[in-house]
């Protein structure tokens, strides 16, 4: 039986009320119909998924480790059996990546809570891996709604909430040690680390602003986009100086951090708004989006302007999760038609492979 | 005389799910828990649907789970629907703006379905004209349940703007009105054309706006306060307690019955702690204000005006006023110091005077002149003077039990008795709500024939007071007491007595018309025209005036029902109020202009009233169309 003894409770008698968090048991039967996330570990050699169901009697989740072997690259409907091992949750699990090691990750859930957990191999007659909870941080109050490292220590990380807030964890203490409530006056749909300036992280809300961070100041925050009546919906770095936003138009700006009053290059996608992006390495590059539809498109925004150098619409149903896989360079996609697809992405533009 | 405790009122209380595993479960829980009802999603909160094209419409799965997870009288009893947080029908882009409406339309038909008795809709900022607009369009078709606008004290973005270094002027930007929750509220309800099926529920922040913000949200149809619980401190012993000033910002709200719904993730051991604090503080509010007691029901309930002179009051109102503590203890302090000053100590032993209570009823002013007298150690000849017949039968039942020749029962109209002999003392008890709206000038105008040259009438003054008001949950009682066979203005040119609890002061009140007895003026004219300026203290919205008066009895001894000197521990009066036709936005420093008139003809008295600043509006009740009182 693994289940999850969370450290902070355990500490400070922190019990989530109205979101429950039952421990997981062992690896369940079944993915849950709705895939929301996928991400390749560091070194290419596991796959973490995230399932939830959203629409039947019990409105669950469940994340997956599969080894790189099991992974089909088209149309694949990963079968449990086939696991290395998988954890059933108390609610659906939005967001999810490993922590630099692939054996550590975090998760984002809809009850608002943030957890971090590990797999953990037990030695006997057959060697079994179990999923271990380090901490279950139950202080937002709404789902969660992105996670990303920040720090570049790989001991902080930032996450974003449906609560208007974000909040900058400690991966030791697993206390918050910054708490922007509110951080926008609506939603914040996104958060994500500056490469190579590992302190500053940019975030956008449904409030229709864009904002760049450096928790150590007195006033962190400056703009990047002033309120419109579009909201917007995600963003991710291109480079250390451009961040790329989208909002539920289906437009993506690429703004300069240094001159966020000059005018910026757009790009017009599907007028569906856009769900995640995935920028090629944490150093920027291509950037990997999917919308409210079932299109993938890939970006280069290294140019004069901005070019889409590859599009796929092989999945059935909205596009949930991107990841990109280092080891064999390739972009992974998954979506609530329970599939998960691989796309090799030529990205040999601008000397950039 | 034994002391209850003051009544004080139980919560309802209900908790906010973001999702829930399994309905049922979480419904459980909740009861558990000692939750009365809780908030749940219509459809999951991440789970979006297309309505207009691609392959993601042709899901064959259902977009949420079934109505059979629950017993129909849960779903209707314990259930507040949430709708999905994405939704944007204010949004510029088109395409998502369509999506949202189908995904509104469809949750609201869903929760339509399910019976339940509320939706929950945020507001976030003060353009939401579409989603307003299709709200009402729900509310006034088929929907059945009510709408809880949410609504937080402080706007996010204020909050938010503390954080920014990028701007310079964050003071003037909060002075906008954009950012004035209040104010997303008013333009809200305006374009639902203030439906009384919609409610706020106000989110409390950990800022609190000034009291003058507050008393504004006092006089709106707040149906529930949200109370997150990163707002609670910790007490010593580990439990969620409030911080002082929320405490008495929730306080006041407790009066208005207003239900509670505790939202965010329990971060204090149990959940049941604070359903257990709100619990403690409701029940720690003791609703002391002396009407309560006698007025419980008839908060914000409209009354039409007591007309004692046209009709014969009922024994049961009789009883209720003569119940009234203070009234007839002040009226006895007067009479005993008008028979005093009638009456020299050393002329006690051989002078009689005369005094007479006009309008006597079942004789509790009798009974007041009486102790008086004996009291002041003075002989008094009382007549008992009442037109109501059935009054009568008790007053001459007391006069044979009790008071035997100090009392002359008279069964007659003052206007018309003719006297024996004058009085020294004429003692009624004629005033309404309103001061002279029961008609005491033209009553005691008439009495006064029999009253000596310097004879004395208690009250020897009355004024009536005016002061404008917000109050949509009255305006919206006055729109619906419409009847159909009556003018169709009836409903809005008519004064109401009523209990007012959901009210705002716009300005300071200030005296109207004041009338004096005896009335010495040749000729006699009751009719009176004033016009009164009001400065605005803040932005608001005028539904009408509330009207209360001040009667001094005898010299110093006063009775008053005008909340700046109210008579403390009295009941026998609720304040009038005079609505108008249309709501008109004031905006503070404005200076409202009002006229008022009192007119009469052989047979009737009635009040005409009109705007003429900020904007000039028509007159109300022209010629006493829709109400007069009989004379």
């Amino acid at each position: 039986m693994s289940s999850i003894s969370s450290k902070a409770m355990a500490d400070s008698c922190i019990l989530t009320g109205p979101r429950m968090v039952i421990p997981p048991g062992p690896t369940p039967p079944a993915l849950d119909k709705h895939f929301d996330f996928l991400d390749w570990s560091p070194d290419g050699e596991k796959l973490l998924i995230g399932t939830s169901d959203l629409t039947s009697r019990s409105w669950g989740g469940s994340v997956w480790i599969f080894n790189n072997v099991e992974c089909q690259e088209d149309g694949w409907s990963p079968q449990a059996g086939k696991c290395l091992v998988g954890a059933q949750l108390d609610c659906g699990v939005n967001v999810g990546r490993f922590l630099r090691s692939s054996d550590k990750f975090i998760i984002g859930c809809d009850s608002g809570s943030v957890q971090i957990l590990g797999t953990k191999s037990i030695p006997g007659a057959q060697e079994t891996i179990q999923i271990q909870g380090h901490a279950s941080l139950s202080e937002h109050n709404d789902v969660v709604l992105d996670i990303d490292d920040l720090g570049g220590d790989g001991l902080h990380f930032v996450s974003c909430s449906e609560d208007k807030c974000i909040k900058i964890w400690d991966l030791e203490s697993f206390v918050a040690t910054h708490t922007f409530a509110p951080a926008h006056a609506r939603s914040v749909t996104s958060v994500r680390t500056r490469p190579s300036e590992a302190q500053n992280f940019a975030s956008c809300s449904r409030d229709g602003s864009a904002l760049l961070w450096d928790p150590r100041e007195e006033f962190p925050a400056s703009s990047l986009v002033c309120s419109s009546g579009i909201a917007l919906t995600s963003l991710s770095w291109a480079n250390e100086m451009t961040v790329v936003v989208g909002g539920v138009d289906g437009q993506l700006n690429a703004i300069d951090i240094r001159n966020t009053s000059q005018s910026q290059s757009k790009i017009q996608l599907c007028k569906r708004p856009v769900h995640s992006m995935k920028s090629k390495s944490s150093k920027g590059g291509p950037v990997a989006v999917c919308q409210d539809n079932s299109k993938i498109s890939v970006l280069d925004f290294g140019g004069e302007s901005p070019v889409e150098i590859f599009t796929n619409d092989s999945h059935g149903d909205f596009v949930r999760g991107l990841s990109w896989n280092q080891k064999h360079a390739s972009l992974w996609s998954c979506g609530w038609d329970s599939k998960i697809f691989s796309h090799h992405v030529a990205t040999i533009t601008n000397g950039v492979a | 005389m034994s002391h209850e405790n003051p009544p004080s009122r139980k919560v309802s209380c209900g908790l906010d799910f973001v999702t829930a595993l399994d309905i049922r479960q979480s419904l459980a829980y909740t009861a558990e828990n000692k939750y009365d009802f809780a908030l749940m999603p219509i459809a999951h909160p991440r789970y979006k649907r297309e309505f207009l094209l691609g392959k993601a419409m042709n899901r064959k799965e259902p977009f949420t789970r079934s109505d059979l997870l629950l017993q129909s009288s849960d779903w209707s009893t314990m259930i507040v629907g949430k709708i999905s947080p994405y939704i944007d029908v204010d949004s510029e882009d088109a395409i998502y703006r369509r999506q949202s409406e189908e995904a509104l339309a469809q949750e609201m038909t869903y929760a339509s379905h399910l019976n339940l008795c509320a939706m929950i809709v945020p507001l976030t900022s003060i353009n939401q004209t579409n989603l307003a607009r299709t709200i009402f369009s729900k509310v006034v078709g088929v929907f059945s349940y009510q709408i809880w606008v949410r609504v937080p004290l402080e706007s996010p973005f204020a909050q938010a703007l503390e954080l920014r270094k990028d701007v310079a002027n964050k003071e003037d930007l909060l002075r906008a009105k954009e950012h004035n929750p209040w104010e997303w509220w008013n333009v809200f309800r305006s374009i639902c054309n203030y439906d009384r099926r919609l409610g706020v529920a106000l989110e409390v922040t950990p800022d609190i706006p000034s009291a003058e913000e507050i008393t504004r949200w006092l006089g709106e149809p707040v149906r529930c306060l949200l109370l997150p619980t990163s707002l609670f401190l910790t007490n010593k012993k580990g439990y969620p307690v409030l911080s002082r000033a929320h405490q008495l910002l929730c306080r006041k709200f407790v009066p208005l019955g207003v239900q509670v719904v505790i939202t965010g993730s329990v971060v204090h051991g149990s959940v049941q702690y604070y359903q257990q604090y709100v619990d403690h503080l409701w029940q720690s509010v003791r609703l002391n204000d002396p009407l309560v007691g006698f007025a419980r029901g008839y908060e914000d309930f409209l009354q039409c005006p007591l007309q004692p002179l046209m009709d014969n009051l009922e024994s049961q109102t009789y009883e209720v006023f003569e119940k009234d503590p203070v009234k007839y203890s002040e009226y006895q302090s007067a009479m005993e110091k008008a028979i005093r000053d009638r009456v020299p100590e050393d002329q006690a032993e051989k002078k009689t005077i005369t005094a007479m209570v006009v309008g006597a009823g079942r004789g509790p002013l009798v009974r007041a002149l009486l102790s008086a007298a004996e009291k002041a150690n003075r002989k008094v000849k009382v007549y008992a003077v009442e037109k109501n017949p059935n009054a009568i039968v008790t007053l001459l039942a007391h006069k044979e039990e009790t008071w035997h020749d100090r009392v002359t029962v008279v069964s007659c109209d003052m206007r018309l008795w003719d006297a024996p002999e004058k009085a020294d003392i004429l003692v009624s008890e004629l005033l309404g709500s309103f001061g002279d709206n029961e008609l005491s000038p033209e009553c005691l105008d008439g009495a006064q024939k029999f009253l000596c040259d310097d004879g004395i009438s208690i009250p020897s003054q009355y004024t009536s007071f005016i002061c404008p008001i917000q109050s949509s949950k009255l305006y919206n009682e006055v729109r619906l007491s419409k009847e159909h066979d009556k003018h169709p203005l009836k409903h809005f040119e008519t004064p109401y007595v009523v209990h007012q609890q959901n009210k705002l002061e716009l300005s300071d009140t200030q005296a109207l018309f004041q009338f004096d007895h005896p009335n010495k003026d040749v000729p006699i004219d009751n009719s009176r025209f004033k016009t009164l300026q009001f400065k605005i203290r803040q932005n608001g919205v005028l539904h009408g005036f509330s009207g209360y008066f001040e009667t001094i009895l005898y010299q110093d001894v006063m009775l008053s029902i005008n909340p700046a000197t109210h008579s403390p521990g009295m009941f026998s009066w609720f304040p009038i109020f005079f609505p108008i036709k249309e709501p008109l936005h004031l905006k503070e420093g404005d200076v409202l202009e009002v006229n008022f008139w009192r007119l009469n003809n052989s047979k009737n008295v009635w009040y005409e009233w009109c705007i003429t600043k900020p904007v000039p509006g028509p007159v109300h009740n022209p010629n006493g169309r829709s109400y007069t009182i009989g004379l």
